[in-house]
């Protein structure tokens, strides 16, 4: 979906960002008082939704750009850290929590880079590993075609040893990381889905190949690499479908290469449902077999997710049985029954994943 | 009554042949039983004449059907009328009826559809037609406004359903969205089985979702051969045909689900706890933590359940349970 209007906050109206980015887009900013104005404007439309990703708000982080991942403690959570660049997404995917998690949700681009790479700095002036991520509340690459954040956030990265970046996306938008100096601290990631579900429920996103074909590109840069097969979608023939994707995966890209591979079963807010019903009428992902999670979300009945995990995990390790794998959000009986351990007789899972990071990316602990 | 403050209106006696008794364009009462009248009428004769309109022999009646209908009951030829002048409009003449209506009484859902869409008919759907009803003491909220204004295009069968309260206005919301055949079948089963609120809802998302899973029409899974069968079993009663209906729905729907809960309650019965224990599963078996509750009253009671819940921990289907070995 093109950006067809642009609102700047008159807050950073003289921000050397916002000109850049009303030049790139080639679009001419509407200078607004406050962020209620934009969000009145969406609201107003008959699909706030479909509305929120036609139009870019530039504005401010007024709260803390680096924040923890908002797991639950019923389920295993990764520890990852959330570099809250921006938020929402062009693409229009059916299971998209960021539907039900904005009122409304909104395009938004925070230009106070400053302020940024102030919190930044000071994560990098520490002796604690750090796992960041831009993925969580947007696509972390959809921000390329129009801002130049990649190349001076993945620099930035590279200049120091105990933090490393994650940029997970469903796109292609590589172009800008060929010649960044990354010293192996950015990992670019991809969310990987089946074929039909990518064509059925990710509207707009990469197709499998062209996204294998970037993680591909972005390998023979020198980048690690990982890939999240989240949500798995369950469906008449879904564990040969999976099968095949996994197979698809390591003929495009070497296993040692590969820092982890996460894997995370559909799982949803009651909110989003009815959202879903009427967003997107064809879909029937919302009528798999699910039961209220620990968390309460949706999720599918736990005997489904694990005969879908073990399917993915045999597969995965007959290919790569080197590989890091684990749960975005499970329990310690389905890494028990499906991997073989829990997280917490190895150390837990953000050491698991420390280690991982150590290991890939030269990243000093201490 | 508001009607008497109609300047333009004008008293004078008609014959009854010359009001058109099948004209329903304001027609907002679905009350059709007169005898409650029959009587007033007979002593006191006709204290509040109908209000019509009309030009030429034959008048429309703009608010008096039921007396207008008791009087044809009585054997009358002539009625007192107000007459109102023919040049008001026919929003004038709607807010008109619909106000003698309210003020005398609350209006029942499908009256205040009528008005509502007769209403809409002549102001919209927005803000006007919100004003409006504000003022004859109909809902106000637009949203209110659009679930009930279309109530009363339903097939009657759904709007009888309705009146008797055998469907709520939410039952009735989520049936608007269904083909007609397929909303009125829903009617005639919530009214058959007199369904309370919640099961109506679950038996109208359960056939909506295995509907949409399937790719098949509501219609087509209330047809199916097993669910008729319950319906019309002869043996069953009412709440029996209502359990098994939603065990059915909840089978189709939850084929997995089911399966584990029947599975687990097989290794239950396996156990034989009888009325000591109280062997409870996680909810949906979701985590790992089930419960077991036992009561007693004496020490040698308690030494009792203990033996037997020796053997409990060491039968073969508890370690099934706790491991889901069958799921």
């Amino acid at each position: 979906m093109s950006i067809q209007k642009l609102y700047i906050d008159r807050q950073v109206a003289n921000s050397p960002q916002v000109g850049l980015i009303a030049e790139r887009l080639g679009l001419a900013g509407e200078i607004v008082p406050d962020a209620q104005t934009v969000y009145d404007a969406v609201s107003a439309a008959a699909d706030p939704v479909r509305q929120g990703k036609k139009v870019l708000f530039l504005t401010r982080n007024k709260g803390p750009f680096i924040k923890e991942c908002p797991g639950t403690r019923a389920y295993t959570c990764c520890g990852y850290e959330i570099l809250h660049i921006g938020s929402f997404c062009q693409m229009d995917c059916t299971y998209c929590i960021l539907q039900s998690y904005f009122h409304p949700p909104v395009l938004q681009y925070f230009v106070n880079h400053n302020d940024l790479f102030k919190e930044l700095n000071a994560i990098f002036a520490g002796k604690k590993i750090h796992r960041i991520g831009t993925g969580e509340f947007t696509d972390s690459l959809i921000w390329e075609l129009w801002t130049d954040l990649s190349t001076h956030l993945i620099p930035a990265f590279a200049a120091q040893k105990h933090a490393v970046l994650e940029l997970k996306s469903k796109t292609t938008a590589i172009q800008n990381l060929e010649q960044l100096p990354h010293n192996r601290k950015t990992i670019t990631s991809w969310s990987v889905n089946t074929p039909k579900i990518i064509a059925e429920e990710e509207r707009g996103t990469a197709s499998l190949t062209a996204r294998l074909k970037a993680a591909a590109k972005c390998e023979s840069w020198g980048y690690p690499l990982a890939f999240h097969f989240d949500p798995i979608v369950l469906y008449d023939g879904c564990e040969k479908d999976y099968e095949r994707t996994i197979q698809k995966i390591f003929s495009y890209v070497s296993p040692d290469n590969i820092v982890w591979i996460s894997l995370g079963s559909f799982r949803f807010m009651p909110a989003l449902k009815p959202l879903v019903e009427k967003r997107f009428p064809k879909s029937k992902i919302v009528y798999g077999e699910f039961i209220t999670g620990l968390d309460g979300k949706m999720r599918y009945f736990k005997p489904m997710r694990m005969k879908i995990y073990q399917k993915i995990i045999a597969c995965i390790r007959a290919q790569a049985p080197q590989t890091f794998i684990y749960f975005c959000m499970e329990d310690e009986e389905v890494w028990h029954k499906c991997l073989g351990y829990t997280a917490p007789e190895r150390g837990g899972l953000d050491h698991l994943l420390d280690e991982q990071a150590i290991k890939h990316c030269d990243l000093k602990n201490g | 009554m508001p009607t008497k403050d109609i300047p333009s209106a004008q008293s004078k006696s008609v014959p009854l042949s010359r009001l058109d008794t099948t004209d329903d364009t304001f027609r907002i009462t679905t009350r059709t039983s007169v005898d409650d009248l029959l009587a007033s009428l007979r002593h006191d004769g006709m204290l509040n004449p109908p209000l019509v309109i009309g030009k030429a022999s034959v008048f429309t009646i703009v608010s008096g059907f039921r007396r207008i209908a008791a009087c044809q009951k009585l054997g009358r030829e002539d009625i007192p009328v107000r007459v109102l002048h023919p040049d008001i409009g026919p929003l004038k003449c709607l807010r008109i009826a619909i106000a003698d209506n309210t003020c005398q009484r609350p209006l029942n859902l499908i009256e205040t559809s009528r008005a509502l869409q007769k209403l809409s008919g002549c102001l919209g759907t927005g803000k006007r037609l919100a004003e409006s009803a504000s003022i004859l003491g109909l809902p106000s909220n637009l949203s209110i406004i659009n679930k009930i204004k279309d109530l009363c295009l339903f097939p009657q069968i759904i709007q009888d359903a309705i009146l008797s309260d055998a469907i709520s206005l939410s039952t009735a919301v989520d049936l608007k969205k269904l083909p007609p055949d397929c909303a009125v079948a829903f009617a005639q089963l919530f009214g058959e089985f007199k369904l309370s609120l919640n099961k109506q809802r679950e038996i109208l998302t359960l056939v909506k979702e295995i509907a949409r899973r399937d790719s098949i029409s509501e219609q087509k899974v209330m047809e199916d051969r097993q669910l008729q069968d319950i319906i019309i079993d002869q043996d069953l009663d009412r709440g029996q045909k209502v359990r098994e209906l939603r065990a059915y729905l909840r089978q189709r729907r939850f084929p997995q689900i089911v399966k584990a809960e029947a599975i687990f309650e097989n290794q239950r019965k396996q156990l034989n706890l009888g009325n000591d224990f109280k062997l409870t599963p996680p909810k949906d078996f979701e985590s790992t933590t089930y419960t077991l509750n036992m009561s007693f009253s004496s020490i040698a009671q308690l030494k009792a359940l203990h033996t037997k819940l020796d053997r409990m921990i060491k039968h073969p289907s508890l370690k099934k349970i706790i491991e889901c070995k069958d799921n």
